[in-house]
């Protein structure tokens, strides 16, 4: 989360496109690895893990860590500009 | 506005923050668990990829590893230190969470890793003393010189394996459970050994249970209902066999000691009972001429397997079998030369003594009329998220006591304010037995080898390529009068304590028998001639009747016979009872369903195969039937007893029909056996119809009484459950509802180049991520059993291989 957050202080033009930028980035980099390593051999892992978390399917299970890494990013980039501009107004 | 929206949004972000960075409740921390780079999805199925090299600190020499296509590492070493070191290093590679968690388990420490649910638990294993029995066996076994280097080297391939791993790459129950490996010890392998020692004998903790039948219904009914030799028998040593030994057997001392009985609670607990089948044939019966040892042992079903297949290889030995992941050494397994088996002694080992303080404080209790001092140990229990409990333990020079009067037991058999005598504290090298056998080449050796062996007490079943088949009911068993053992003892009394062993020599054993098998399941050993009082929870004899049943018929036996006979479903207790029980149901009095019920009774062959509907029909019955009988006889005023054994219930029908047992006493009127049957019968379709609707598919005994194989930290998602599995609890092909059954099933085939069959539910792999974590589930349901590659050289060749290692000495 630390890097959309910095990204949020650093960059960010307004509130959404730290969210975006945030979401974007956390979201993209865990549903690529998800699929890459779903699909090198973790067929059986995701099988399983999602009956662990009884989440059903394995599809279900990249889409919640995807939601997951979108919100997590998204939030850290907003928060990053946010404070930004708080700290600039003072 | 802008400190409002930065709070908001830097709100949600801190709060996803800490949830995805904490463990909440059961779940682990999500950020961690979840993230492609660090979490599960490391733990895929690429960890199966066989390394061409692996560069290790530790080793002395180089070592080479061919793995076959199951997974199983055939270990080339130069020297045995390296040998049992690759063994702990790649073990660990496989199964290191398993070997932890078992030893937490152990230990008494399972609320380090999940908090405090697990205190009551852990408060029991420290009472019993499981650490304090695996001190006393691990100073015995740094005394000898070669258990300790190899103990130490073993260690040192598992720690080897642990420093290797980052925290991407631990398995994945650490990752769920959100905690590290801690460094492997040679206690730890001691503890596991006693793991498996409580496992295999704590049947015997009914003492207080048989104190208060004999309280509640005097001697004679009570030796009726709960004799201590059974009712039916097919011994491990064939009967008639003589004794040619003058028996030294201890005087009852003249007591008048009664226990003081407590209520027991009504419903105890089920505790699954484990066993096994073994047996070797001669080569007088065989077609190749040599012999023939075949093992099965029966243990509870989990996922990663309590087993794990290796060949171990050095100058000095060339084994192949399974072994316990922590321990190293094949526990049961073969060379060119020799086989053996295990199945489960059940000879008694663990008596309990009343004890009597002197006061509150419990630091003097009393003994041949001295106060003796107690030894206090405090245990200290880690409790996660929680603080340290401290648990004061007083022990005697019988054993702890495991709970006070004034306490409640977590296991229910435990008797309050006594002490526990078991031979499992006493200083023991079992480690010595394998190495022994692993390097075996005659009965001389097999025979040496067993006099190290002392808890749990085994039947060891042997053959050798020399033509040699034996067993022995072998391990450290106590000498007693008669009835000792069954009760709780005075602890207060020097003439009730243990008088000593029985002696090596003359336990019950047999070598090279007229009629050329031997076997045993964990039956009786012996016939009423044996002079020793013996005593246990020995297990029902049909299992073991009938495998000598099939061996006496057979000649010109094959691997592929002994295969059949360890998927054997024939029952001898529906064989033996059913026809009676049918012949006393009165058709008329049936409806069509139950009519339609009684006709696949009728039809049925007496074998539980698991798309037979017949099975699950008279397992219920005989439930009913069972329960008819006695639930109105188990009360007494000190409490409810227990329904007899199986056995004794078939005895009753058989030999007493008109007894008054079969009369409720809650009802007016008086039963006859007739009247249960047909009263259990229609019960017993009332209730299968309930739970499973009409008779169809749902039926099927396999559908109705499947096979569970929980993962062994019970996470849900990692297991093998509803598998549709054949047998019952007394057939060759074992099963006890719901998850007990062969856990390996070896077929040794000795002559001059030894073959080998093996299989075990599971996988050599504990990563659940792997192929093979559960690859020989589905065959080992089906009954298949796969060829053991018995390899000569590093360099051999052959098609079930799929790669090679190289373990490189690291500097």
């Amino acid at each position: 989360m630390m890097v959309p957050f910095l990204y949020g202080i650093v960059k960010a033009r307004s509130g959404w496109k730290g969210f975006g930028v945030g979401m974007a980035s956390t979201g993209l980099l865990w549903l690529f690895g998800s699929l890459y390593y779903w699909l090198t051999g973790g067929g059986i892992i995701a099988q399983r893990v999602a009956m662990m978390m009884k989440l059903g399917s394995p599809v279900l299970l990249i889409a919640a860590i995807t939601l997951v890494a979108v919100l997590a990013g998204g939030f850290a980039g907003n928060s990053g500009y946010f404070l930004r501009t708080a700290l600039r107004r003072d | 506005m802008r400190w409002l929206s930065l709070i908001l949004s830097a709100g949600v972000a801190l709060g996803l923050f800490y949830f995805l960075n904490f463990p909440h409740d059961v779940l682990p921390p999500l950020g961690k668990f979840l993230n492609p780079y660090a979490g599960f999805w490391q733990n895929n199925a690429t960890s199966d990829r066989i390394p061409a090299v692996l560069n290790v600190r530790g080793l002395k020499d180089s070592v080479m590893v061919l793995w076959d296509d199951r997974r199983v590492p055939h270990i080339f070493a130069r020297n045995d230190y390296d040998l049992y070191f690759a063994q702990g290093y790649l073990t660990a590679c496989d199964r290191l969470w398993q070997m932890e968690f078992q030893i937490f388990a152990t230990a008494g420490r399972l609320s380090e890793i999940v908090g405090k649910q697990a205190l009551d638990y852990d408060r029991f294993l420290r009472r019993i003393g499981m650490v304090y029995a695996a001190e006393n066996s691990l100073k015995e076994m740094l005394t000898h010189p070669e258990t300790r280097t190899i103990l130490e080297a073993y260690t040192a391939g598992v720690n080897g394996y642990i420093h290797s791993l980052s925290s991407k790459n631990l398995p994945l129950e650490y990752k769920i459970l959100d905690y590290k490996p801690e460094a492997w010890t040679p206690l730890k392998s001691a503890l596991l050994v006693k793991y498996m020692a409580w496992s295999l004998t704590s049947y015997n903790i009914k003492d207080l249970f048989i104190t208060r039948a004999l309280a509640a219904l005097g001697e004679a009914e009570t030796a009726r209902l709960y004799p201590r030799y059974p009712p039916f028998t097919d011994p491990i040593i064939p009967p008639g066999t003589s004794w040619n030994f003058h028996p030294q057997i201890p005087e009852k001392p003249k007591s008048d000691f009664q226990p003081a009985t407590r209520a027991m609670p009504n419903s105890i607990e089920f505790t699954p009972h484990l066993g096994s089948n073994n047996w070797a044939v001669s080569g007088e019966k065989t077609s190749s001429g040599y012999p023939i040892l075949c093992n099965d042992p029966h243990l509870v079903l989990n996922l990663p397997s309590i087993w794990y297949e290796i060949q171990l290889v050095s100058p000095q030995v060339n084994v192949y079998g399974v072994s316990l992941p922590g321990v190293p050494f094949v526990i049961t397994g073969f060379n060119s030369e020799v086989a053996w088996g295990l199945t489960n002694a059940e000879t008694d080992v663990i008596d309990w003594y009343e004890i009597e303080f002197k006061d509150d404080t419990k630091l003097e209790y009393l003994y041949d009329d001295k106060w003796r001092p107690t030894t206090v140990r405090i245990e200290k229990i880690k409790v996660r998220g929680g603080e340290t409990v401290l648990d004061t333990v007083y022990y005697t020079h019988h054993g702890p006591v495991v709970y006070q009067k004034t306490e409640t037991p977590f296991d229910k058999w435990i008797p309050p304010g006594s002490a526990m005598r078991w031979t499992g504290h006493d200083p023991s090298n079992e480690a010595l037995t394998f190495l022994k056998l692993n390097r075996a080449r005659d009965y001389d050796d097999y025979f040496e080898a067993l006099s190290h062996y002392d808890c749990p007490g085994q039947n060891f079943a042997f053959a050798s390529t020399e033509g040699d088949i034996a067993i022995w009911h072998n391990g450290k068993f106590p000498l007693r009068w008669q009835g000792q053992g069954r009760y709780i003892n005075d602890g207060r009394n020097s003439t009730c304590d243990w008088q000593g062993w029985i002696p090596r020599a003359q336990l019950p054993h047999i070598k090279n028998p007229n009629r050329g098998f031997v076997s045993s399941a964990n039956q009786y050993p012996t016939d009423e001639n044996y002079p020793y009082y013996l005593t246990g929870s020995y297990l029902p004899f049909e299992r073991g009747a009938r495998i000598n049943e099939r061996l006496a018929k057979m000649e010109n036996i094959t691997p592929q016979d002994m295969i059949t006979l360890q998927n054997d479903v024939m029952d001898l207790h529906a064989r033996k009872i059913l026809p009676v029980l049918l012949s006393l149901l009165d058709i008329q009095s049936l409806t069509q369903d139950e009519i339609q019920s009684c006709e696949e009774l009728k039809s049925w062959n007496y074998e539980y195969r698991a798309e037979l509907i017949a099975p699950t029909i008279f397992e219920y019955w005989w439930k009913e039937l069972s329960e008819m009988i006695w639930l109105d006889d188990m009360k007494s005023p000190l409490g409810e007893l227990q329904i007899p054994l199986r056995d004794v219930t078939t005895s009753l029908i058989l030999t007493e029909p008109n007894s008054h047992y079969f009369d409720i006493r809650t009802t007016p009127d008086k039963e006859t056996l007739s009247d249960l049957a047909i009263k259990s019968f229609q019960s017993a379709i009332k209730k299968l119809t309930e739970e499973l609707g009409s008779l169809d598919y749902n039926w099927e005994w396999g559908k109705a009484r499947g096979t569970d194989m929980n993962h062994l930290g019970r996470i849900p998602g990692l297991g093998r459950t509803g598998l549709p599995t054949n047998g019952s609890e007394c057939t060759v092909n074992m099963k006890h509802p719901l998850f007990v059954g062969p856990s390996w099933r070896m077929v040794v085939a000795l002559g001059e180049e030894v073959k080998a069959w093996g299989i075990y539910p599971g996988g050599q792999s504990g990563n659940p991520g792997s192929q093979f974590y559960d690859n020989a589930v589905d065959d080992w349901v089906a009954g298949k059993i796969y060829e053991l590659l018995y390899l000569k050289s590093s360099h051999d060749k052959h098609e079930l291989l799929a790669g090679k290692t190289v373990m490189w000495v690291e500097k």
